[in-house]
């Protein structure tokens, strides 16, 4: 078996004509903490849709825990956890309910676990789902991710429209249920300062394509804001890896993607070899998708 | 409810406790409606009991489709269940099932609560048209065979009409969406169905002219009978069958492909 609990090659989808996806590769290794990162709107729920087998892929192939979800979606579902964005559960079910329901269709379906983890999050098993704060629904959905004992759990914007209590809450049941047994998580978000403590690897995703895959601390090595103080416009423009441009006051930020490659190419625009003390997830992701490579005029 | 693995006992515990109601509250109506009817002698035929049950048939028909899959597409559980690891057409089928099984136990219950009602008391024709199907020597003696055919007959007829309702429901968005696009259907099946009793008038002007255009696209028409001697029309009716229900169909795929590349 491979060591990736995730293999994306060459994925594309199409809506009429707008192109979701254009040629995305993605590799999860197995027993990682996987942050899917991108705008609304950047095709995170079209791919997790695809591997989940619920959408069809224009180009590309995909592969889930060992499967290949066009062929045997039914397959991919059962062997993996899944929670969607603002994930809507049947509010007239009680909790001990859904829990019943749901084991219905996995084989493996553990209720005595089910039930532990509603006694640990403080669910009540007789409470309805439908009176249940967003927070409580959050804890639901997540339990019954986990209740059959996947080896992947995919969370598309779990905590999407959660207060900030809520959502501290909620990712500490994550990274306590989680990282205790041995899961790989494909976490999709939009919220990078929160998921930036429980991730090893991340991935950004603009405009259809992954513009960054790495380790969280090796893009943080990588991605450098270094600081220049006689900015020539057109020399800029042909630093290396040039994420963004950024003018403040009297001084020129320059954000480059490796600055092991744009090194020299600073040093000769006059960086004066102070950089910040390293960017943080949110500041990564913002030169990546949002980073201007021109000095405004 | 169940607690092993049972894909079709937990989707068939959920569809009947969400349409319950809808059964119940279909069969109080329609079995006091009949019974009551019957009793009070307000139906002394089984020609009254067929206008009296076929529309109410019909919105039965509307509203035990509409309460398949718009209501979940509007409460947002329908990403919820395709999320199961359960292959879509089961699931489809266990929604279609349920809702058929409630259709027919509704139209049962009705209708054997007016037979009963009958029995006890009124002035009821049964079997409907004795002097016409009696007659017919293989059912001569049997009248129970011909009461369980139109029973099976009715029930068919419905059933097919629910299905038809299920699938065109099965994107609307919500129940009135899903409400409206029943009514159209309904009304269309009805326009189709009205045409029978036209053919008798089918030289009046207004309706010759509907007869025209309703046999050139649609070869089922009633009315295309009326133009069996006409070739020329057969010849149209050749041609514009065609264009109208492979022709446009293959049009918007072509685009759809074009489209996607």
């Amino acid at each position: 078996m491979s060591d990736a609990m995730i293999e994306i090659h060459g994925l594309r989808k199409r809506f009429g004509k707008q192109q979701v996806l254009d040629g995305v590769d993605l590799t999860v290794p197995t027993g990682s903490i996987f942050g899917f990162l991108g705008l609304n709107g950047a095709g995170k729920t079209t791919t997790i849709s695809i591997l989940l087998g619920l959408m069809k892929a224009n180009e590309g192939t995909c592969s889930v825990a060992g499967v290949d979800p066009e062929k045997d979606p039914v397959e991919v579902r059962r062997r993996i956890g899944y929670m969607a964005e603002n994930q809507t559960m049947y509010g007239w079910m009680r909790v001990q309910e859904i829990i019943d329901w749901c084991g219905g269709f996995y084989p493996t379906w553990d209720t005595g676990f089910a039930m532990d983890l509603c006694r640990q999050m403080g669910l009540s098993a007789d409470a309805k789902v439908g009176t249940l704060s967003k927070g409580q629904s959050s804890k639901l959905a997540l339990i019954l991710a986990l209740a059959h004992r996947p080896k992947l759990v995919i969370l598309d914007d779990p905590v999407l429209g959660l207060d900030p209590l809520a959502r501290r809450d909620f990712l500490r049941d994550v990274i306590g249920q989680l990282q205790a047994r041995d899961v790989t998580v494909f976490f999709s978000s939009h919220l990078l300062y929160e998921i930036e403590p429980i991730c090893d690897y991340v991935a950004i995703l603009h405009q259809g394509k992954i513009v960054a895959c790495d380790t969280v601390d090796a893009l943080r090595e990588r991605v450098r804001c270094v600081e220049l103080h006689t900015p020539d416009a057109a020399a800029l423009r042909n630093v290396p890896t040039l994420l963004d441009v950024r003018v403040e006051g009297n001084r020129t930020l320059a954000t480059v993607a490796d600055y092991g490659i744009a090194k020299d190419a600073l040093t000769r625009l006059g960086a004066n070899g102070s950089f910040d003390d390293g960017l943080n997830l949110d500041e990564i992701f913002e030169a990546y998708v949002a980073g201007r490579k021109e000095v405004a005029a | 409810m169940t607690k092993t693995y049972h894909p079709i006992r937990s989707l068939v515990w959920k569809e009947w406790r969400e349409q319950r109601w809808r059964f119940a509250l279909s069969a109080l109506v329609l079995t006091t409606l009949s019974a009551s009817m019957v009793r009070a002698q307000l139906i002394p035929t089984a020609e009254s009991v067929a206008i009296i049950f076929g529309p109410l048939g019909l919105v039965l028909c509307v509203f035990m489709s509409m309460g398949a899959v718009p209501p979940e597409r509007a409460s947002g559980t329908w990403h919820f269940l395709v999320t199961q690891p359960v292959p879509f057409g089961r699931l489809l089928i266990v929604k279609w099932a349920v809702g058929a099984a409630a259709l027919l136990s509704t139209l049962i219950l009705a209708g054997a609560a007016a037979y009963a009602a009958e029995r006890s008391h009124g002035n009821f024709a049964w079997p409907p048209f004795p002097d016409k199907h009696v007659d017919l020597p293989i059912l001569q003696g049997k009248t129970s065979t011909l009461v369980l055919s139109m029973v099976g007959t009715a029930c068919a007829a419905f059933l097919t009409l629910y299905s038809f309702m299920f699938a065109a429901m099965l994107k609307a968005r919500t129940e009135l969406h899903a409400g409206l696009a029943g009514i159209l259907l309904t009304i269309v099946i009805l326009a189709w169905a009205a045409q029978y009793p036209m053919i008798g008038w089918v030289y009046h002007d207004e309706v010759a002219t509907v007869a025209w255009f309703s046999s050139l696209i649609n070869p089922l028409s009633p009315l295309m009978f009326q133009f069996k001697e006409n070739r020329t029309m057969h010849a149209l009716a050749l041609t514009m069958t065609p264009l109208v229900w492979v022709g446009i169909p293959v049009v918007r795929w072509l685009r759809r492909m074009r489209e996607a590349e």
